[in-house]
């Protein structure tokens, strides 16, 4: 399906900015981007969150409260994305609008992440929004790894003289594989996520991709959001196909490093 | 003893900070779940219990109208897609870890590894594929299968569906201790005959995976945006329902969020509240479930 | 028993998930000896090791009551710290765990570094080197230390396992049946190792063997069902043992 438009043009698609159906002009470049950045975000955020939840829940927490905290964090995981979506365009957007971007803005650093726009809809936005929505599926991953670790380990740092925190950093080392893997696959999720962020990500084609406060794109919100009228054209279909193929393609390199480098499942 | 206390004292703040950021994680959970239940059951009372009933109502009206058509649409995609979903988990799970042969314990090894990269590809990728495969097959029979249609919906949902119970219902075959596999194939009976022993000694695990299935199934977006397409009135129970598009609630999430209208929007978060109460159920449902293993 | 005790056990009671695994227990330790808890699998052995250097805190639902004394610190006070216990005394376990992502070096180097036993990366390297040495390791692995301490065969690892626990210089090693996963050969070099360490601390040793206890022990406590039932010199409770069970369990009619 995506053979047209790459006979057409070739792979310029996916480096040209313009996106302009009535000339048949299509490029992707700034979906890609938008794909990557707003990823990004969200996985060094999920990183954090994700590790300190599962340390809370294995090591910090009393038994009682352990398995609250463990309810909810699995529960977070089991919401559906468009749910977070609905509550990420009527009240994240706008309360990061207000309280983040807006501050920002006002340091006069507008030109560097942009301005946000009506609701607060932006790469940032969708961005954390994927980092909740990730961080519990990351975390459940962890959780396991931490449990997995055998009681003759934890025993051994303990009568090294090590403290609670230095045991717990000996312990995220030891299951790092594990926290690869949990972060790689989050990841794919965050590069696939489409309706949530289709909601919150503005859906808007600018010269300014880079920027993350202005509203944008990423390819699977592109896709989304582009194709009720894409049979109207002659090459959109296949253009929003070569994004698809795109975001398959980065899934399976993603996919292929999990299987060299993860822990073996 | 040098440095204790400077090492105490750093365990102590970073047990504290790990613990302040965990909080700062799961706030949004709460308030998600907070704000979704409060705004939906505000609208709710506004037209209930008719609200579960009605259609759209005109945009931008005073009328509240209904998420009707949405809650039968997604029941009815969720019926006709979780036996063939389930059906063909079993059988392959069935055959994969029941493998007698070097050649069936290969296939079963592929497939294993074939629907672990299907769990983690984007839904969307498949909507698109088989969106782009019922192109393909109307233009090389110059036939005319509608993409935007029940069956095309029903058919992402299976291929979206499937490697999750799979998995499911294989952990569970694979966890089955080996003196009870042994017992069981050392009765003589036929394969089949085993097949069917074994599934019912993993009877609580197969409603789990079911319910799980169904949880996916109903929480899906993104590949029925091109496929079922969605649809605002009831549909008709007549021999064409499968070609034509339909609406369900996740569907109806999207469309009415993003519209401008106000009282649609409002049904945005009716139809969320419902959808967050249904998926919770069966959260509830299958961690009982699992826990009674 | 002429020596000072290193550690004296008070009235030690422990009860893990409301069932009492320690009723009561007296013990004192000389220093520089091999003491060896003997006993059958299930008799609380393992416990009593696992109460004198507070690992026991890691475990869920555990009561403990009574008291342990180590080098004349009282290890259940609440204003001890048991990561200080846990600096005098170190310990080795069933299975060898080295820690399987760090490498040889920086298995031994671990808790000195962090307890910050040394003040150079020299003086790290000295100690990392002495630790491996009495435990009869350096030779082999003086060309590899930058090795995954894992490539090791099992009672290297279990060697590695004592050099680590050395380089704490404790007072006090536990040993919880050091070689019930190792083949003969490699356990007769760890059993000569025992022997040699008394020079320079004391080893509290558990085994369910009683020939291994015969072979490295100095003396010898006798446990069974929560409470030692005799305790003596090696030669006392394997040629004229005054309780019947031990004489049961030295002679191979009970274990």
């Amino acid at each position: 399906m995506s053979i047209p438009i790459l006979m057409r043009d070739g792979f310029s698609i996916v480096l040209k900015t313009s996106w302009n159906p009535v000339k048949e002009d299509y490029g992707i470049l700034p979906a890609i981007v938008g794909t990557i950045i707003s990823a990004s975000i969200a996985l060094a955020l999920a990183l954090v969150l994700s590790v300190s939840t599962s340390v809370l829940i294995v090591e910090v927490l009393p038994r009682r409260l352990r398995s609250l905290a463990e309810v909810l964090v699995d529960l977070a995981a089991a919401i559906p994305s468009v749910i977070y979506g609905l509550w990420g365009l009527y009240i994240l957007s706008p309360f990061l609008k207000e309280f983040v971007m807006d501050r920002v803005v006002e340091l006069g650093l507008g030109g560097i992440f942009g301005y946000p726009r009506g609701l607060g809809t932006s790469i940032f936005s969708a961005s954390i929004l994927l980092s909740i929505m990730i961080t519990p599926f990351a975390a459940s991953i962890i959780r396991v790894g931490l449990r997995s670790i055998p009681i003759h380990i934890k025993e051994v740092l303990a009568s090294l003289a090590l403290t609670k925190w230095e045991v717990i950093v000996m312990e995220l080392k030891y299951i790092r594989r594990t926290i690869f893997t949990a972060l790689a696959v989050a990841y794919g999720r965050a590069v696939g996520e489409t309706a949530a962020v289709a909601m919150v990500v503005g859906n808007t084609l600018t010269t300014d991709f880079f920027k993350v406060f202005s509203p944008g794109y990423t390819i699977s919100s592109l896709i989304a959001d582009q194709y009720p009228n894409a049979e109207a054209y002659t090459y959109m279909v296949s253009a929003l196909f070569t994004a698809g193929l795109f975001l398959f393609m980065l899934s399976l390199v993603i996919n292929v490093l999990v299987m060299i480098y993860g822990e073996k499942r | 003893m040098r440095g204790l206390g400077i090492r105490k004292l750093k365990s102590y703040l970073m047990i504290s900070l790990i613990t302040t950021v965990s909080v700062l994680a799961l706030i949004p959970i709460f308030h998600l779940i907070t704000s979704v239940t409060l705004k939906g059951v505000e609208v709710i009372s506004r037209n209930f219990p008719n609200i579960f009933f009605d259609v759209r109502p005109i945009p931008g009206s005073k009328e509240v109208g209904g998420i009707g058509p949405y809650i039968v649409g997604t029941l009815i995609i969720t019926s006709l897609s979780i036996p063939i979903t389930l059906t063909i988990s079993v059988l392959a799970s069935l055959y994969s870890s029941e493998a007698l042969s070097r050649f069936e314990r290969s296939i079963g090894k592929y497939t294993r590894l074939f629907t672990h990269m299907l769990i983690e590809f984007p839904t969307i990728i498949i909507g698109l594929t088989v969106y782009g495969l019922l192109t393909s097959i109307n233009n090389l029979f110059n036939i005319n299968i509608p993409r935007f249609s029940l069956l095309a919906g029903t058919l992402a949902l299976i291929i979206i569906v499937t490697p999750y119970v799979y998995s499911q219902v294989e952990d569970a075959l694979k966890s089955i201790p080996s003196h009870v596999r042994e017992a069981v194939y050392s009765l003589g009976v036929t394969r089949v005959k085993a097949a069917y022993i074994l599934l019912r000694y993993i009877k609580p695990a197969l409603y789990a995976s079911i319910t799980i299935g169904v949880f996916r199934t109903i929480s899906e977006t993104a590949a029925l945006l091109f496929t079922a397409f969605g649809s605002d009135h009831y549909p008709i129970l007549d021999s064409q329902i499968l070609f034509r598009p339909i609406g369900t609630l996740t569907l109806a999430i999207y469309n009415f969020a993003l519209s401008p209208y106000e009282n649609w929007i409002d049904l945005s978060w009716v139809a969320a509240f419902t959808l967050l109460v249904m998926s919770t159920t069966l959260f509830v449902i299958s961690k009982v479930l699992s826990r009674g293993r | 028993m002429s020596r000072d005790p290193i550690i004296i056990i008070n009235d030690l009671r422990v009860r893990i998930g409301g069932k009492e695994i320690l009723k009561g227990v007296n013990l004192k330790v000389p220093k520089n000896c091999v003491f060896t808890i003997m006993g059958p699998s299930g008799s609380g052995k393992s416990t009593l090791l696992r109460s004198i250097n507070r690992i026991l805190d890691l475990y869920d639902d555990v009561e403990v009551s009574g008291d342990v004394v180590v080098d004349g610190v009282s290890v259940y006070d609440p204003k001890t710290d048991p990561i200080y216990v846990r600096r005098l005394v170190g310990m080795v376990f069933q299975i060898p765990n080295p820690l399987p992502h760090l490498t040889i070096y920086e298995n031994v180097a671990l808790g000195p570094k962090i307890n910050r036993l040394v003040r150079s990366r020299r003086e790290l390297d000295e100690l990392v080197r002495w630790a491996l040495e009495k435990a009869y390791l350096w030779d082999e692995v003086k060309d590899r230390l930058h090795v995954p301490a894992v490539k090791l065969s099992g009672g290297q690892q279990q060697r590695l396992c004592i050099a680590r626990a050395l380089a704490m210089r404790p007072k006090v090693i536990l040993m919880d049946e050091p070689t019930s996963n190792l083949d003969p050969v490699a356990t007769s070099k760890i059993e000569e190792l025992i022997i040699e360490l008394k020079n320079y601390l004391t080893v509290v040793l558990v085994t369910h063997n009683p020939f291994q206890a015969s072979r490295v022990s100095d003396y010898v406590a006798f446990m069974y069902d929560g409470t030692i039932l005799e305790v003596g010199s090696v030669d006392e409770i394997f040629t004229k043992p005054k309780n019947k069970y031990t004489e049961m369990y030295v002679t191979g009619r009970m274990g």
